[in-house]
């Protein structure tokens, strides 16, 4: 037998070595208070998500596969391992701080953080069946354990008791359709099962496979309606790990089903991009709606992550109904986007948190006067929810565009319409955040703790000049977008 | 056609075993038929010629995970699972209707399905020739499945990894030297805060 | 063509049903046949020594759970090795080399749950 080539796992190599030394430095690490010093820990992550993203940039332009065709490495592999790579260092950025406040500050945390990034990378190159599946469980697992990491917490525990319950049925669904696929196929290659499956169409067979596998996935991205665990758990989770839920697990999925797909089920296109449509629709009425009436900053932002979804969910739902990977570009812009504005947005409640640890309840009533107390936070804030609202200039604005008019390239005008009015609803729970933040006045005064550190700072000005950067010059990120996008299709 | 008895014998226990570890109010003579149902599972791997499969259904199922069930009994101190009768008792008859439609659905859809011969046209007759079946997967799992097998190594890791740090008890004052975070189980206030 | 495996589950259906039919014999002939004569002492756990108060299923300590589930995980590498060792002389020195990186993965866990103190009673 061969020696496989290892050149296309570089990135992940490098983060699950940085995983491991962080695990065998953590039990040394004592100072006299038995707390231990964790600059080591936090240098050593940061390093090496730094190392997988130095590698996977200078990997731009390869086209190989290794192990038995399993995975590639070509530029829309490289685009999500850049893409993960950032958002999991700018999540590591802003924990300390948020940590050390709720004194459950241990180095386990980055090494969870790493070895999902290491699933999620998988999940994006995989270009077969099984190792999806395995590395949806590898990110999957480590999530159910950051969720509770907070473990004497009642909201921690709920928060990943129903992630781990509803997490694990949608993999035995997505696994009974795998098992399917194989059946009907005889083989768990993506494009060895389009071959195999191409020319028997939307035969019910096929149908009932592609459907839960879809399920599988669907649940992942929380569309509805297998939305319910996310306002649960993205609320008892620690901030920027729910900041993480709604990024990178999110990003991983939608990159499975656009490489998946199109690749794997050819015959049966309109199909799958109808039940797309369909859930897309759900999605974002259910987001949009239920966060009209959040008064917890947190769960309206995990309800505003639904909607995004369901945003996210037209463009693919395009890509099948028009059986043309075009409508797939938006979707990417759009996931690129997100990841910075969401995990600005999430950040900030972080960086609120760590101030007044035990008084902040994420309340709408709570943000009032924020503009007065900490004028740039509130500032921040503002800008990261504007963008979300996607108003023109900030990153959510290129999302939504490049987004909605592959839709209407693909014909589907009036679900393009249905998406910009729900945004314009969004527009509503954003905007109210805002004149709270700086025409309410405070019911009471807070007391804030301590400055910001150096690592929450940076981690929210990147956020927040990524956002400001796509909103005003898109077109590199649809340059690496089309060529993402070559490599896979052409 | 003794295989098709055998196989319609041990199918029929594994769904017994089922609905019943489904249904009994005591959760260990729940567990204990659901080990039933692993040994029958097992069963009709042997019968496939699938030993190597079979053995480790009694092994990792039936042995280590059983265990692994016992002792959250144990921790739970749970007795007999006490359902809630008036608020779930709606949605249970929903649930079961809707259950048996899905169940319908699957084996309408299913029937219809002719199913392709697995990879390399591999049948009980061409395994043996090949070494035994346990051979054909190891063959398979490290050579085209090397990297799914690695990384199940890294979810193991994980488990591990997670495990412990949900589970691992501080230390109490005087032995401080591998302590977790001192003050990190919060008052009674501050138990449900939001985090 | 016959499977063979037919042959294997009836004789292991006979082994089984010996067995069972043979521990069931002796438990109820052994009820059959004794003596028996009714006395309160012998109802008794234990002839001497004291009454047990509360009940055999206690709350376990949570670290039980923890050792019985890093056992778990070590079972499943055990399991792995077992088709490994099949193939390893057709598969040659990769083969070798994967196991080496699957067992150095664990033993990463191992390394790290041993420093915690995992292994250590309290």
């Amino acid at each position: 037998m061969q020696w496989p080539d290892l050149v296309p796992v570089i990135p992940e190599l490098i983060l699950l070595v940085a995983a491991c030394v962080v695990l065998l430095v953590e039990p040394f690490l004592k100072t006299e208070d038995g707390r231990g010093d964790k600059t080591a820990v936090i240098a050593i992550a940061l390093t090496g998500l730094l190392g997988a993203l130095v590698v996977s940039l200078a990997l731009v332009g390869q086209d190989r596969e290794s192990f038995a065709g399993m995975l590639v490495l070509d530029d829309w592999a490289v685009f999500f391992k850049v893409l993960f790579a950032i958002g999991a260092g700018l999540v590591i950025l802003m924990s300390p701080g948020y940590l050390e406040a709720h004194r459950r500050h241990l180095g386990e945390f980055y090494a969870l953080v790493l070895l999902a990034v290491v699933g999620m990378d998988l999940m994006a190159a995989a270009r077969d069946f099984i190792l999806l599946y395995v590395a949806l469980e590898l990110m999957a697992i480590s999530s159910y354990v950051l969720a509770a990491f907070f473990r004497y917490r009642v909201r921690s525990n709920e928060s990943s008791l129903k992630y781990f319950l509803t997490g694990s049925f949608a993999s035995a669904i997505m696994l009974y359709g795998i098992s399917l696929v194989y059946g009907l196929a005889g083989a768990t290659g993506y494009a060895a099962v389009g071959q195999a499956l191409g020319g028997r169409g939307g035969s019910a067979g096929v149908l009932l496979a592609v459907f839960l596998v879809a399920v599988g996935l669907g649940f992942k991205v929380s569309a509805a309606p297998f939305h319910m665990w996310t306002p649960d758990v993205y609320q008892g989770a620690p901030t920027p790990i729910a900041a993480f839920f709604s990024v990178g697990p999110k990003t991983a999925a939608f990159a499975a089903i656009m490489a998946a797909f199109i690749v794997a089920f050819p015959g049966a296109v309109q199909e799958w991009g109808v039940f797309f449509i369909v859930l897309s629709i759900a999605t974002m009425l259910v987001g949009n709606l239920y966060a009209l009436v959040q008064t917890n900053v947190k769960r309206m932002l995990a309800y505003s992550s639904i909607a995004h979804a369901g945003y996210l969910l037209t463009g693919v739902g395009a890509m099948g109904w028009a059986g043309n990977s075009y409508p797939g570009h938006g979707v990417m812009v759009y996931l690129a986007a997100y990841t910075f504005m969401n995990l600005g947005a999430f950040g900030l409640l972080a960086y609120l948190k760590t101030q007044m640890p035990h008084s902040f309840d994420y309340s709408l009533k709570q943000m009032a006067g924020l503009g007065r107390r900490s004028p740039w936070a509130a500032v921040l804030l503002s800008l990261f929810l504007l963008s979300l609202t996607g108003i023109p200039g900030t990153a959510g604005f290129i999302g939504k565009f490049y987004v909605f008019s592959g839709v209407v390239w693909a014909d589907l005008w009036w679900l393009a319409v249905i998406g910009v009015l729900l945004s314009v609803v969004s527009a509503y729970y954003y905007l109210r955040v805002i004149i709270y933040m700086f025409f309410r006045e405070p019911e009471e005064e807070y007391e804030v703790r301590e400055p910001i550190s150096g690592g929450m700072a940076a981690s929210l000005a990147v956020s927040a000049i990524a956002t400001v950067v796509i909103g005003i010059l898109p077109s590199w990120l649809w340059d690496s977008v089309a060529s993402a996008f070559n490599a896979l299709f052409d | 056609m003794t295989e098709k008895i055998l196989f319609i014998v041990f199918s029929v226990l594994a769904v017994a075993g089922g609905l019943g570890t489904i249904t009994r109010k005591n959760v260990v003579h729940g567990l204990l038929l659901l080990v039933f149902t692993f040994l029958n599972v097992a069963a009709i791997f042997f019968l496939t010629q699938a030993y190597f499969l079979a053995v480790i259904q009694i092994l990792v199922y039936a042995g280590a995970i059983m265990v692994l069930f016992v002792f959250v009994i144990m921790l739970l101190n749970l007795r007999t699972f006490e359902q809630e009768e008036q608020t779930h008792r709606r949605q249970r008859w929903i649930a079961a209707a809707l259950s048996v439609l899905v169940l319908v659905e699957f084996v309408v859809v299913l029937a219809g399905v002719t199913f392709t011969s697995v990879r390399g046209g591999l049948t009980p007759e061409t395994m043996t020739d090949l070494g035994g079946g346990t051979k054909v997967f190891g063959d398979a799992l490290f050579n085209n499945m090397l990297l799914p097998f690695e990384v199940a190594s890294v979810v193991l890791l994980v488990a591990m990894v997670g495990a412990i740090v949900l589970v691992k008890r501080e230390k109490t004052a005087g032995g401080a030297t591998r302590a977790w975070e001192p003050g990190e189980r919060p008052t009674p206030e501050a138990l449900e805060e939001e985090v | 063509m016959v499977n063979p495996a037919i042959d294997l589950v009836i004789q292991l259906g006979i082994m089984f049903a010996i067995g069972a039919a043979m521990a069931m014999a002796f438990i109820s002939i052994s009820h059959l046949l004794s003596p028996r004569s009714t006395n309160p002492n012998k109802s008794e756990p234990y002839e001497c020594g004291v009454v047990p108060k509360s009940d055999a299923r206690a709350p376990f300590n949570v670290h039980y759970y923890l050792v019985a589930v890093l056992f778990v995980l070590f079972d499943l590498e055990a399991v792995f090795i077992y088709p490994w060792a099949v193939s390893l002389r057709t598969l040659g020195t990769p083969a070798l080399a994967e196991m080496f990186v699957f067992i150095a993965i664990l033993l990463v866990g191992y390394v790290y749950a041993w420093k915690k103190g995992v292994f250590e009673w309290e």
